[in-house]
Order: C-alpha cells, then sequence, then structure tokens
C-alpha cells in the first residue's frame, strides 16, 4: 500500500525569530555598503588591469624596435613568452570581477529579503512574489591560477 | 594571415586575447557579446571565432547555434573559452556546434597551439 506524501510545511507554523526593526536597518545598510565596496574594487581592478596590458603593448612595441636596430631577435621572442607567461596570471582580473558580481548579487539579494521580512510591500509589490539571490551558482570554482582545461570535441 | 573574431564582456579579457594572438600572427576583430559578435561576423569572414560564455544580449552557446545556422560559419571553427566547466554546460556547448571548450585562465602558448590545430 502506497502511503500518502506529508503535505508540505505551512510557512505560517515556521518558528520565527523577533528582530528589532533598527537592527534589521543597519543590517540592510551594511549589507549595501559592502555591495558599494565590492563594486569600487571592480573599479580599482579595471583600471590598473587596463593600465597593466598597455603597459604591455608599449614594452613589445619598443623592444621590437631595438630589435629591428640591433638584430636582437631573440631577445624580443623570449621578452614576448615571458609576457605571455604573465598573461595567464593577470587573468585573475576576469575572475576577480565575475566573483564580485556574483557576491554583490547576492548581498543586495539579502538586503532586500530582510526588508521583505519587516516591511510593508510598496503598492506596485503587492502580490508579486520577487527572487533577489541569484538563481544561477557562482560561474567561477576556480580557487587556483593555474590553466584552466581545454576540451576538443 | 587567419582572422580570429574574439568575443567577450571584459575589456581586460579581450586585450589579452589580443596581445596573446596578434603576437602570434592572427588577424583579431574584438566583439562585445553574443550581438556585437554576430553583426561583425556578417560583415566580415572570420577564420576562427573565440567566444566567452556568459555575456549581456546574447550568451557563447546561443552565438555558436546562430552562427552554425549561417551557410559562411557551417564548418568555422569555434572555441568557447569560460570559466564554466561543468560536464553539462560543455554538453550544452557541444550540441550547439561549438568546436571545443576552453576554460580559464587559459595559458597563452596552449592557446595559440589549439588554435593552430583547429583553424583552416
Amino acid at each position: 500500500m502506497v502511503e500518502p506524501r506529508p503535505a508540505p510545511p505551512d510557512p505560517d507554523d515556521e518558528p520565527t525569530v523577533s528582530v528589532r526593526l533598527a537592527a534589521v536597518a543597519d543590517l540592510q545598510d551594511s549589507l549595501l555598503v559592502a555591495m558599494n565596496d565590492l563594486k569600487r574594487l571592480e573599479g580599482l581592478l579595471d583600471h590598473a588591469t587596463g593600465n597593466l596590458l598597455d603597459r604591455f603593448n608599449r614594452a613589445i612595441a619598443l623592444a621590437e624596435m631595438l630589435a629591428a636596430e640591433r638584430g636582437a631577435e631573440g631577445a624580443v621572442a623570449e621578452l614576448r613568452q615571458t609576457l605571455n607567461q604573465a598573461v595567464l596570471e593577470l587573468q585573475f582580473h576576469d575572475l576577480a570581477t565575475q566573483l564580485l558580481v556574483h557576491t554583490g548579487k547576492v548581498l543586495r539579494g539579502c538586503a532586500y529579503m530582510l526588508a521583505e521580512q519587516v516591511m510593508e510591500p510598496e503598492e506596485d509589490e503587492v502580490g508579486m512574489v520577487v527572487t533577489h539571490l541569484p538563481q544561477n551558482p557562482n560561474p567561477v570554482t576556480q580557487s587556483e591560477m593555474d590553466a584552466g582545461s581545454v576540451e576538443l570535441f | 594571415m587567419h582572422s580570429i573574431l574574439a568575443v567577450d564582456d571584459s575589456a581586460s579579457m579581450r586585450k589579452m586575447v589580443s596581445f596573446t594572438l596578434v603576437g602570434a600572427g592572427f588577424q583579431v576583430v574584438e566583439a562585445v557579446d553574443g550581438v556585437d559578435a554576430y553583426e561583425k561576423a556578417q560583415k566580415q569572414k572570420f577564420d576562427l571565432v573565440l567566444t566567452d560564455q556568459n555575456m549581456p544580449r546574447l550568451d557563447g552557446i546561443g552565438l555558436t547555434r546562430k552562427l552554425r545556422e549561417h551557410p559562411q560559419y557551417a564548418t568555422t571553427p569555434i572555441l568557447i573559452l569560460t570559466t564554466e566547466s561543468s560536464d553539462q554546460m560543455k554538453q550544452a556547448g557541444r550540441a550547439a556546434g561549438a568546436t571545443g571548450w576552453l576554460v580559464k585562465p587559459f595559458d597563452p602558448n596552449r592557446l595559440i597551439e589549439v588554435i593552430r590545430k583547429v583553424i583552416r
């Protein structure tokens, strides 16, 4: 005999805790401040990486000019090889940016969820089910800057 | 000289890919997302497309599908270069018609080697 599935728990029966409104507001503010700080960090990384890559290109251009004058093509090839290796490490910027963006979304989602729990919805939000947290997991799973895999189909 | 369309919404990634591939003797045109890439691909025939996956407007897998429907790009090598490493995403890329799946960060020498292997 198949037993009926138990009914899902009624949200109104779930245990609740009392939290002072002021504490929730402080927490929400802190989350938003943290989010803004992450955004600033993203901007700093953008700026630094952009400048660094411009220096790379300039260094190669100068080296090639010198090589043409002094016949040092071998040294230029070695320089380019060395800079190519640095390009692998520089990709930290792209991975870091994706992590920052995703974490920022999680923080923002937490702030909005807190507000939802303690405040009345706005007129245009009544009856809406809003999902504040990112639905997809963070795409960055790397924890080291070793080269990623290559798969040809 | 072979031409490559490099697609990524990250300006620093586009610069790093260009630095690597131009130094290896390829001509590189950059696009900021899948929509921009598709428009550029219709104006100029590229020998290979190297695209990120997670981009606004049109992602890498979506771009791959659209390009495969275009007669000029039915057999052009399309490589997806992305932080995504799940088997599910790789299979989605393969089903869309991608030639290969490369996980970031890329090794410049390995990238050049793979491109030289698949480009015609």
